[in-house]
């Protein structure tokens, strides 16, 4: 197990260095002229000459990018070209509002996803599993950013019981929540399916039948604890790619999420806010996944030695 | 010399059509995609209208015989702009399936037959892109190369990569030191002929399956980002600008984003259930 977490450890550096150039490949090629955007008109040769040094960017682009990990490992994530103030001020506090997000969101998925795929497992080739597994299917077909407006049209407009947007009142989360939870809650579904199934498969599933336990005894004991653990590994992954259809739901329900501080400084080209939330997404990712992997070691051995 | 059960050509193809008429789903997601497929191809002859030019006169329009699906907030025909961003989300689904295919499969080759440093520096690439959640790596992307259709499909195709090269690599793995290779190896078998003749064929029923399930992300991925405003530009009909442009109608004219996002559903939903049902042929022992 050492051996595996070392080594699982050390994969993970060249990844995080990678992370940064992609970050600051974006920070670097983002149009428009920061100095421009930060003078504005007032701006005359000599200042603007001044702030470009003082950027750095009148430095070549290798040296900008030595800089840039030098802060790094500082933690300063920049300054924006906005607001003058290190990017984490935002950054933070987006990135609490998206874990908020995607911890109700996973907590949604796996209070419909589990429970679906157990019983469309256990009422396998009837109406019940067809019935669910086609919704199944239509929850991670459908694209989130949709599904978040006919929930916003549904819920919010016609029956006027959550707000459309924003982050004022506790019920503001609804929606979001659900929308990013059930794009989620059909693929823990279908995985949660396929495992109990090979599970349920298994000689000591019949074993345990022969013996003559109860069929609830035998699904809950016998079937769905050995199942459990692919599909924590799947929740686990789940979480991760959660931030990403974050990104979606953050914009259509303004939710104050990085995806959504992301997404708008990409469009008011404040380089360093981009580059900031990239770097941070990017390692979250990756941690999560880290995690994910380890645990998922720790509960089945046979990975080790694969 | 392929390496298949299943004997010649035309008997492994009516064996499939024969499974595909005992799975109902199955085929009428083919027939959809099909459907789908022969609109966006035929477009300018199906419909009549410019799918980018208005008439204001004929604005938010509810749907009618003339206009079956209403008109936009410019007094475009909805229908005809559907039809036209069908084109868009196969094109770039299409394009950036196989860039993703063409480099990936190739990776995942060299990587799984030679191992070494090919191999290491393969799998390092992968892990690099495989560091981003799908959708933010494809905003990073488009954000260097500026937002466009054609840097959307460079962008979807890079992230498409990894997932070709690591099944690709590990079914190479699995059939490397298989007797047949080694045989081909033994009769002075060139690497170009055992990687093309021996190893390839027998990643081809994974790559089909893969590939059709990395189509709906694609088109997914599309929609999204072109809904964010990093893909299609507008006037281009793309069905993700049409969801976000219908959002300021919601209240009076709900269809205006309903109509393209059902467009998506059902498209993603085809491809979903057809590559499902395409898994299970080909892999039996998943059932």
């Amino acid at each position: 197990m050492t051996g595996y977490v070392i080594r699982r450890l050390l994969q993970i550096v060249p990844v995080l260095i990678g992370i940064t150039l992609v970050a600051f490949l974006v920070f670097y090629f983002t149009p428009g002229d920061p100095v421009a955007l930060m003078l504005g008109e007032i701006g005359t040769p000599e200042v603007e000459a001044q702030l470009r040094v003082s950027l750095g960017l009148d430095q070549p682009a290798y040296l900008q990018y030595l800089r840039f990990l030098g802060g790094l490992v500082q933690g300063d994530l920049g300054t924006s070209y906005l607001s003058r103030l290190p990017v984490t001020t935002t950054l933070w506090p987006a990135l609490w509002a998206t874990f908020q997000l995607t911890t109700s969101a996973l907590l949604v998925a796996i209070l419909i996803g589990v429970p679906v795929g157990v019983l469309a497992a256990v009422k396998r080739a009837r109406f019940l599993d067809y019935f669910s597994m086609s919704f199944a299917v239509a929850g991670v077909s459908a694209p989130v950013f949709w599904t978040g407006m006919l929930f916003i049209y549904l819920f919010s407009l016609k029956l006027r019981w959550f707000p459309a947007g924003g982050s004022e009142s506790v019920s503001s989360i609804v929606l979001p929540m659900f929308t990013l939870g059930i794009f989620c809650a059909g693929f823990l579904a279908r995985m949660t399916r396929s495992c109990m199934l090979e599970v349920l498969g298994q000689d000591y599933i019949r074993t345990a039948r022969a013996k003559g336990l109860s069929e609830t005894i035998v699904l809950a004991k016998h079937a769905f604890r050995n199942a459990a653990i692919p599909i924590v590994t799947v929740v686990g992954l789940q979480f991760g790619s959660l931030m990403g259809g974050s990104i979606l739901t953050e914009t259509v329900f303004a939710w104050p999420g990085i995806g959504r501080v992301v997404i708008q400084a990409i469009f008011q080209r404040d380089a360093p806010t981009v580059q900031g939330g990239i770097v941070i997404i990017g390692t979250m990712f990756s941690l999560i996944n880290l995690a994910v992997d380890l645990l998922y070691a720790k509960l089945d051995p046979s990975i080790r030695y694969s | 010399m392929i390496d298949t059960e299943s004997g010649s050509f035309p008997s492994s193809a009516m064996r499939v059509v024969r499974r595909l008429l005992q799975s109902w789903p199955a085929a009428v997601s083919l027939l959809i995609l099909l459907g789908v497929v022969g609109m966006a191809i035929f477009a300018p002859w199906v419909t009549s209208s410019d799918p980018t030019r208005g008439n204001l006169r004929e604005r938010l329009q509810p749907p009618s015989v003339e206009h079956l699906l209403g008109t936009d907030e410019q007094g475009r025909d909805m229908l005809t702009r559907i039809i036209w961003g069908g084109r868009i989300a196969l094109q770039v689904g299409v394009f950036s399936l196989l860039i993703g295919l063409v480099v990936g499969v190739t990776m995942g080759l060299l990587s799984g037959y030679y191992g070494g440093w090919v191999d290491t520096i393969v799998m390092r690439a992968t892990d690099l892109i495989l560091a981003f959640p799908y959708i933010l790596l494809v905003i990073a992307i488009v954000s260097i190369l500026g937002p466009d259709i054609f840097n959307a499909m460079i962008a979807i195709g890079v992230r498409i990569i990894p997932e070709f090269a690591r099944v690709v690599r590990s079914i190479v793995l699995s059939i490397r030191s298989k007797e047949y290779v080694l045989a081909a190896r033994a009769v002075g078998a060139s690497d170009r002929r055992i990687i093309l003749r021996h190893v390839l064929p027998n990643c081809t029923a994974q790559i089909i399956v893969l590939g059709t399930l990395m189509l709906a992300g694609a088109i997914l991925a599309e929609a999204s980002l072109s809904f964010l405003g990093l893909g299609a530009q507008p006037p281009e009909p793309s069905w993700g600008t049409m969801v976000a442009r219908g959002r300021d109608y919601l209240v009076t004219h709900p269809h205006l984003s309903i109509a393209p996002g059902m467009a998506i559903l059902i498209v993603v939903y085809s491809l979903n259930v057809f590559g499902d049902w395409l898994r299970d042929l080909l892999d039996p022992q998943i059932d």
